[in-house]
């Protein structure tokens, strides 16, 4: 019975119709009046955005072509070099390497880890509020406080991680001196560091799925686990699938992690990743001169790349993920 | 069951009492997990704490000594007095407070007319916003900073607000609640001959008063923690705000652990009333933010 | 008689006054990268110069950390509000030295001689002196007093005792403490000093070859090779690792949180000069510059405010406060000589060994491009350290790729 309820909701129509329908010709009319309206909604808000990231976004486009000079902005036309010069930096294909890399370990690990963690919050245990609480904290603890605590964790000689794994006779690792290990451990640090709050998210919305779901799927006879993969996981998609790009995005653009972390770009720069190659560019590290027209051409790159992944997601999900 | 015999009686009982006890264990199972995970979440916020009444000495020590020998209340009053953080606590608090209004205005006006108006080029516009998250911020700062010294808004209130009034994050996530409402409220006010503007804010915003406030709790805590802008935006000590006070610890050799965790612990209690108050409208309004 | 002598002291008086009222007051703004440990300090000496200077006012703008002071002046060249005066690295300037107003040029000689050797190339653009150094610091051997009674003073009594000193203390195959330590990654001017020390540099005189991988280059590499099974390596502060190393170079500007560190290690923290390689013991100095600006925003008044400012924070007593006061190194010959810094001195004996490494030491060199050269030799410094090449190797690869950075 459950399963027809959740084939029915797939089945229906997303929004109703109108209960108006007005002439084609007046509908054409009142279409433009609309967007008329809708771009008065619109303006406040594109104004800001106009003046303080679409344009200073294009201008950083404009300066990928740049050889940049700050005494004679943007300095000279140089077509597509900071593009060659990019595409010919193998430390640019290794940090490229190292992003894919800990966005394809971090963002299934931590959504899984939502999960279950907002799986286990959602059995009406007590003390809710302060579990909720806790995990809100460590997403707004300072950073330097977090950086501290994991430092000690992943101490070679007493740290609690290599103290865990010496329970199980595993030697003991040096996770921040041993570039196998450095992007491994920031990759659990950012685990840790977003668990939490997707968590929370993921929680809310367990919260908003309605016990008749669970009821039909109780009378139906299915097991506890059968319920959570077959009622819960699915109604939570839109959640996830909000969490997922959100973090997706998030992801492709880690930086400070890595930075704080290591205080650099890890042992034989092993932790380093694209925004860490675009900031290094730009200067804005240690005291590498100023490159921002490399610097920019490779933020279009990322640009580029983040953007092909976003658009793939919305369109592969989108006919998967269930909306209420 | 009553009517069974006694044997059978004695056996259903056992397994219900056997039944009784591994709920209990299993229970128990998972409070000792969700405190294991709480535990794990509050390290660094306990050392935080801690650290704050540590002697220097052993703020640096490693292995963490996690409580302090004696407890140095002092801390708090030196690292206040190391800048003028009275000033920085009203700069945060004015500027948190004035870009989360408008942000929270400009957002509901766009968000709403990407969920629920029909116009021409909304698609490219909303894919436009999209894209503007995945720019990296460090891209963005000199133009902005020519920009904001051409508009004479450098060192200035406005160059800290206005160019935070509108945030995609926000219109991505007030649109998804909007759409989420059903369009018969719309079309019932419309007969009722309710102007559009004024159904917006009269029906709609209450509707959705806590994806609102997540939003702009979002926002709060995001002004409330931003510091590279105001630090690049700013000359005058007068016109900071609390982050840049807590740089003020640490330079290219070391920091003064002690004295930033007691900054710290300051700084972050508004966060944690705001949040301690809200949390069950934020967990709502959260709760829809992934709801087409 | 009596009348017209008042009448010309009368004058003379208002002469004198309208001088001094035509000293028009000045403010100025100095951007500044210290923590707000060294703040109070900072603020004492622009009070001063305020007593000394009544009509001009310095106004303090703290930016940040280092890299976002970089930023803010990166950003105040575009957009062409710059401070009068601001702490800046040299290669932050070296790009934009044309803007910047020679300070040299309104100092006497006998004022630019007493700038400290190594410190004169560093500041001295086509032959000018631009900038002025101002908190300095310079690399000095720290080792562990219970370990080390006598430091090293040559490269083989420097090897000899990392070898000696590397040890597996509890006998379970891996090394428990090594011999010296070095932070590759983050400071490749460990590797510049054995250059130095070899008699090599980067690039010749006139900046038209690459001389890195010379003869003298070649020595070095070695050396540093040899040190490799004796190195704890790591890109932290060493004040992190104070433990896992008998002695190791590093600033002395981070003298107060190695000795913090050693304490809570439980031993004393001695600080020597280098061991001599074969050319000499120099060692490197680091730390930022003041320069003035010579941008359309400025006026004359306020550059020639922000020169006096300059010329202030070298003197003999305002270099040795600083110094006392923030743990960096004073910058010119005759503050050396002061009672005060005398007097200072023996009371910290760590300072005798600093001050003698002061005044055997080079700075970088001003190429334009020097920043990027940095990054190659950091990269490649931390790969034959941490034995990914062999150390001949790496020297060759990193002098090809400096090599295409002279173009």
């Amino acid at each position: 019975m459950w399963k027809t309820r959740r084939a029915e909701a797939e089945g229906k129509p997303k929004q109703p119709r109108t209960a108006i329908r007005p002439l084609r010709l007046s509908r054409d009319r009142t279409y433009w009046r609309e967007t008329f309206e809708a771009y008065w909604y619109l303006l406040p808000a594109f104004l800001v955005l106009g003046a303080f990231v679409f344009y200073p976004f294009f201008s950083a486009f404009k300066l990928s072509l740049f050889k940049w000079n700050s005494l004679t902005p943007p300095g000279d036309f140089i077509g597509f070099e900071n593009y060659r010069y990019i595409f010919h930096d193998k430390y640019f294909w290794k940090d490229m390497w190292h992003t894919f890399y800990y966005v394809g370990i971090t963002i299934p690990v931590t959504l899984t880890l939502a999960i279950l963690v907002a799986t286990l919050l959602n059995k009406g245990l007590r003390a809710l509020a302060f579990a909720r609480t806790s995990f809100f904290l460590s997403y707004i603890s300072p950073i330097v406080a977090m950086v501290m605590v994991w430092r000690w964790m992943y101490n070679t000689d007493y740290g609690l991680i290599n103290y865990f794994l010496s329970l199980f006779h595993i030697d003991a690792v040096a996770w921040l001196n041993d570039p196998h290990y450095a992007l491994p451990a920031v990759i659990i640090l950012s685990v840790w560091h977003y668990v939490g709050y997707q968590a929370i998210i993921l929680l809310a919305g367990m919260q908003n799925i309605e016990q008749q779901y669970y009821d039909a799927a109780k009378v139906d006879g299915a097991t506890g686990f059968q319920t959570w993969w077959s009622v819960t996981v699915p109604l939570l998609s839109p959640q996830i699938f909000f969490v997922f790009i959100i973090s997706l995005i998030g992801s492709f653009k880690v930086f400070t992690e890595v930075y704080v972390l290591f205080n650099g770009p890890g042992p034989l720069r092993s932790a380093e990743t694209l925004v860490y190659y675009i900031i290094r560019s730009a200067g804005r590290i240690d005291t590498a001169t100023n490159h921002t027209g490399r610097a920019a051409a490779a933020s279009v790159v990322l640009f580029g790349i983040i953007f092909l992944f976003t658009i793939i997601q919305l369109t592969l999900t989108q006919k998967r993920v269930h909306y209420d | 069951m009553r009517g069974l015999g006694q044997e059978q009686s004695l056996v259903t009982t056992r397994t219900e009492s056997y039944y009784v006890a591994r709920r209990r264990a299993y229970r128990v199972f998972l409070y000792v997990i969700m405190f294991a995970g709480c535990a794990i979440m509050l390290f660094p916020f306990f050392w935080m704490v801690t650290t704050s009444f540590k002697t220097e000495l052993e703020a640096m020590r490693m292995p963490p000594q996690w409580i302090p020998g004696k407890w140095l209340w002092q801390n708090y009053p030196a690292a206040l007095a190391r800048a003028p953080f009275g000033r920085y606590f009203f700069n945060s608090f004015f500027i948190s407070i004035l870009s989360t209004i408008g942000e929270v205005f400009t957002t509901i006006l766009a968000a709403y007319a990407f969920a629920k108006m029909k116009f021409f080029g909304k698609n490219f516009l909303f894919a436009l916003l999209l894209g503007t998250m995945m720019i990296p911020g460090e891209m963005l700062l000199v133009p902005n900073y020519v920009t904001l010294v051409r508009l004479n808004w450098f060192d200035h209130y406005q160059g800290l607000i206005i160019p935070w009034l509108a945030s995609v994050f926000g219109i991505f996530l007030l649109r998804q609640f909007f759409r989420s409402l059903p369009d018969e409220l719309w079309d019932s006010a419309r007969i009722d001959g309710c102007r559009r503007f004024r159904y917006l804010w009269t029906v709609i915003v209450p509707l959705s008063k806590p994806a609102i406030l997540t939003v702009a709790l979002l926002k709060f805590l995001g002004s409330w923690n931003a510091f590279q802008w105001v630090l690049l935006m700013t000359n005058t000590q007068s016109m900071r705000t609390i982050p840049v006070g807590l740089l003020t610890f640490s330079s290219d050799i070391g920091t003064e652990y002690q004295l930033l965790m007691a900054a710290s612990v300051v700084a972050i209690v508004p966060i944690l009333i705001l949040f301690f108050f809200t949390q069950k409208q934020f967990i709502q309004g959260v709760a829809r933010t992934g709801i087409k | 008689m009596l009348r017209k002598l008042m009448l010309v002291g009368l004058a003379a008086v208002v002469l004198f006054g309208m001088a001094a009222i035509a000293q028009e007051p000045v403010t100025i703004e100095f951007w500044h990268a210290m923590s707000s440990g060294h703040q109070p300090n900072l603020q004492k000496l622009v009070d001063d110069f305020k007593v000394a200077y009544p009509y001009i006012t310095v106004t303090l703008v703290y930016q940040g950390s280092y890299g976002a002071l970089q930023g803010k002046v990166d950003a105040a060249v575009v957009a062409g509000n710059l401070p009068a005066i601001a702490q800046v690295y040299e290669n932050w300037v070296t790009p934009i030295a044309s803007i910047l107003y020679p300070i040299g040029n309104f100092m006497t000689d006998a004022e630019k001689a007493d700038i400290l050797d190594g410190l004169v190339p560093s500041n001295t653009y086509n032959g000018v002196l631009t900038t002025v150094p101002f908190n300095k610091s310079i690399m000095v051997l720290y080792y562990n007093k219970s370990l080390v009674t006598t430091p090293p003073t040559t490269w083989a009594e420097f090897f000899e005792m990392s070898k000696a000193l590397t040890v597996d203390t509890d006998g379970d195959g891996k090394i428990n403490r090594y011999g010296t330590a070095f932070r590759p990654a983050a400071n490749p001017e460990q590797f510049l000093i054995f250059l130095e020390q070899a008699g090599g540099s980067i690039l010749n005189a006139d900046w038209t070859e690459v001389t890195l991988n010379n003869a003298a280059g070649k020595a070095a590499a070695e050396f540093v090779g040899s040190l490799i099974p004796y190195s704890y390596i790591t890109s932290e502060y060493m004040s992190d690792h104070i433990s896992d190393a008998a002695m190791f170079v590093d600033t002395s500007a981070g003298i107060a949180y190695n000795q913090k560190a050693a304490t809570n290690a439980g031993f004393e923290l001695g600080v020597a000069t280098l061991p001599a390689g074969p050319a000499n013991f120099n060692s490197m100095i680091q730390g930022t510059n003041v320069a003035v600006f010579n941008t359309p925003n400025l006026t004359q008044a306020q550059k020639d405010a922000a020169v006096l400012l300059a010329k202030f924070l070298i003197r003999p007593e305002n270099t040795v406060f600083w110094a006392e006061k923030s743990g960096y190194q004073p910058v010119t010959k005759s503050a050396y000589a002061t009672q005060e810094w005398l007097n200072w001195v023996s009371t910290h004996d760590y300072q005798t060994q600093m001050s003698k490494q002061m005044l055997n030491a080079f700075s970088q060199i001003l190429h334009p491009n020097y920043g990027d050269m940095r990054n190659v030799l950091s990269t490649g410094f931390e790969e034959i350290m941490r034995g990914v090449v062999p150390p001949l190797e790496g020297l060759e690869s990193m002098a090809a790729e400096i090599e295409a950075l002279l173009e």
